[in-house]
């Protein structure tokens, strides 16, 4: 059997150009399937090996936090109404939705600091490292959704039928963030603040996007974000699955073209700076 | 980081950067370096620490990207480079074997085939299904090892990394290393044990500063790495503090008091040292040691302990038979402190060759020469 032969050359990329890259990018995701489902079952099992509460840590800081909105709220501290639905379980699924951003892209984003000797040593495909943070994430939003059900169950809320689009709408969120994360985990291998900047950012964008209270009427946060991409993928998701409703049709669709470009933009950018970043790392 | 950013923007937006020119601060790791292997040729890489070997390695495992020059690969490249990459302290052996070898490029058909053997030669027994935390840290290399070596690549790239467990462990792992050898293998070994380059390889490349300085056979190239070695060495020693003890010269004699150059496996000598003491009432042994012209030590021999006085002195060691057969050794003659080889102090390097003659064994069977009385029964 004839063994294919490999090239290395300077500017092997830039020679290829930007339609062989797409081919390459995609043969390596194709290729790497097997590693990639490994490291993930690696990464799961041995996450809650050892731990008291286990599995159920995923909910536990989406429900706690929650808790806090509702106590606020109650109590008067905050004064979010028109819900539509009652509070608890607008925030639950709110932040679900949320957690599904952060944690994705703060996992990504960390994933060549986390493996550099891993990198520098071995050569194998690199997008493998991806899959397990985003398979975990999507597992990570399945679970605190059956506690969104428990807690539906007993506020008598049901979604509307139009629900079982949700996973459709999730998607813009979900390349959002591996486009972003991927960015960043080659940026951050070189600037090492980049994950303190990251956290401060989600921990303001959370509050700062509609996403634990609705749209104010008027003012700066409803002129804000009606330029903030993340305001509709949370809220698109939101009203279709309690309201049956699809808002917001032409901001949508425009930021789920951004998504998508952002998506293959940073994969792009993963992949070739990847040759870059191992020098320095 | 500058000049990272820009080449990192470069290449993605698909400008050409022009690599071949160095920018400032910038230098050659690896300067025009190029051979050509084929299937079944064993290369060794040698030279000094910071001579571009690593890189060598990690340019032919596809890590890092040439920026002159092309390299051409055909087959699967294997490395025996990081033992127990991917594993997780917290699964067990049999979960990290399919993780370390999904990492290495085997499909899970190839390690299911493949893992009994693994297993076998691994030596973990029942350890398998224990999480790898709890192993010893020889387990541990075992098993990466052989996950690694089980990989069956075509091209084999080797770092340094025979260092590591026992000898019964290294006796396994050259003996595998063979096995890999007889089946067509191509193997790139990066190594300091000269023997393990002499013994291996074909051809070697010895790397100094980034660039070629011989592509030879191994002997040849050994020869010239231990040249180089003992004329910057010579250089360094010009910096002496004050030590309480000097060797200020040495010199090999035969029986009759002439100095000598070359001696027979079997010859006499005095090994004859005159030094100089500026601490009095110090308390040291001479020593004296036999190397191969790379510094592999072969035979030390200790005096009785000694009191020092100040001024000049003499010391004669008389090996009575060399014992070594012919090649090329060093002889070093010094004096070190109360803990021996903890405190050297202070020696000499002399150069000794021993002739090649048909009356004594070939040196390729056992460089050392020893009467050994045969009768028959």
């Amino acid at each position: 059997m004839e063994k294919k032969l490999v090239i290395y050359e300077p500017n092997k990329h830039v020679i290829a150009g930007w339609r062989f890259v797409w081919k390459q990018l995609f043969a390596e995701l194709r290729s790497s399937w097997n590693l990639g489902f490994r490291l993930f079952l690696r990464d799961f099992t041995s996450k809650y090996k050892q731990s008291l509460l286990g599995l159920s840590w995923v909910m536990l800081l989406p429900l706690f936090t929650v808790l806090v909105f509702v106590i606020m709220n109650r109590s008067g501290i905050l004064n979010i109404r028109n819900t539509g639905v009652p509070y608890p379980v607008y925030a639950l699924f709110s932040i679900s939705l949320w957690s599904l951003f952060t944690g994705l892209t703060a996992s990504i984003s960390g994933i060549v600091g986390q493996t550099g000797g891993l990198i520098t040593k071995i050569n194998f495909p690199r997008i493998a490292l991806i899959q397990s943070p985003v398979l975990t994430s999507i597992i990570d939003l399945l679970i605190r959704f059956v506690l969104l059900f428990i807690v539906m169950i007993y506020y008598r809320t049901t979604p509307h039928a139009e629900a079982f689009l949700l996973p459709l709408t999730l998607l813009p969120l979900l390349l959002l963030s591996i486009g972003i994360g991927m960015f960043l985990s080659i940026i951050g291998a070189v600037f090492k603040d980049i994950p303190n900047i990251i956290n401060i950012f989600l921990t303001v964008a959370m509050f700062i996007t509609p996403v634990m209270y609705p749209l104010p009427e008027s003012g700066f946060l409803h002129a804000m974000n009606l330029y903030n991409p993340l305001y509709y993928f949370i809220e698109v998701p939101r009203n279709l699955f309690f309201m049956g409703t699809f808002q917001h049709l032409p901001a949508f669709a425009l930021f789920c073209l951004v998504s998508v470009a952002v998506f293959f933009m940073g994969w792009r950018f993963y992949y070739v700076a990847m040759n870059r970043i191992v020098e320095k790392v | 980081m500058i000049y990272g950013s820009y080449d990192i923007l470069s290449d993605f937006i698909g400008i050409a950067s022009k690599t071949d020119k160095l920018r400032q601060g910038e230098f050659w790791a690896v300067d025009d370096v190029s051979f050509e292997l084929k299937k079944g040729d064993i290369f060794g890489v040698i030279g000094p620490n910071g001579s571009g070997k690593s890189t060598i390695l990690k340019m032919l495992n596809g890590i890092y990207m040439p920026d002159r020059g092309k390299i051409e690969i055909r087959g699967r490249v294997g490395a025996l480079i990081e033992i127990g990459a991917g594993f997780h302290p917290m699964l067990t052996g049999r979960e990290n074997v399919y993780i370390n070898g999904a990492i290495l490029g085997m499909s899970k058909k190839e390690i299911d085939a493949k893992y009994d053997q693994i297993v076998a030669f691994s030596d973990i027994g029942d350890f398998i299904n224990a999480p790898v935390k709890h192993y010893s840290s020889g387990m541990y290399v075992r098993l990466g090892f052989s996950v690694a070596v089980h990989c069956e690549p075509d091209i084999l790239l080797v770092d340094e990394v025979l260092a590591v467990g026992d000898a019964q462990f290294y006796n396994k792992c050259t003996n595998k290393i063979n096995e890999i050898r007889n089946r067509g293998t191509t193997i790139v070994l990066v190594s300091h044990n000269m023997w393990l380059i002499q013994t291996m390889c074909d051809r070697v490349l010895l790397l100094g500063q980034g660039k070629t300085v011989k592509i030879d056979t191994p002997f040849n190239c050994i020869q010239e790495y231990a040249n180089i070695r003992s004329i910057e060495s010579q250089q360094s020693r010009h910096q002496e503090k004050l030590l309480p003890v000097t060797v200020e010269h040495a010199e090999v004699r035969d029986r009759a008091g002439s100095p000598m150059k070359e001696a027979m496996p079997d010859g006499a000598l005095v090994v004859t040292a005159k030094y100089l003491c500026q601490t009095d009432q110090f308390q040291g042994f001479f020593f004296l040691r036999v190397t191969t012209s790379d510094g592999y030590p072969l035979y030390t021999s200790y005096s009785e302990p000694s009191t020092f006085h100040i001024g000049e002195g003499f010391v004669d060691a008389f090996i009575p038979s060399f014992s070594l057969l012919a090649g090329e050794y060093r002889i070093w003659i010094g004096v070190c402190g109360e803990k021996k080889e903890e405190a050297r102090i202070s020696e000499k390097q002399l150069k000794l060759d021993v002739l090649s003659s048909t009356d004594y064994p070939d040196p390729r069977y056992g460089i050392f020469f020893n009467q050994v009385r045969w009768s028959r029964k």
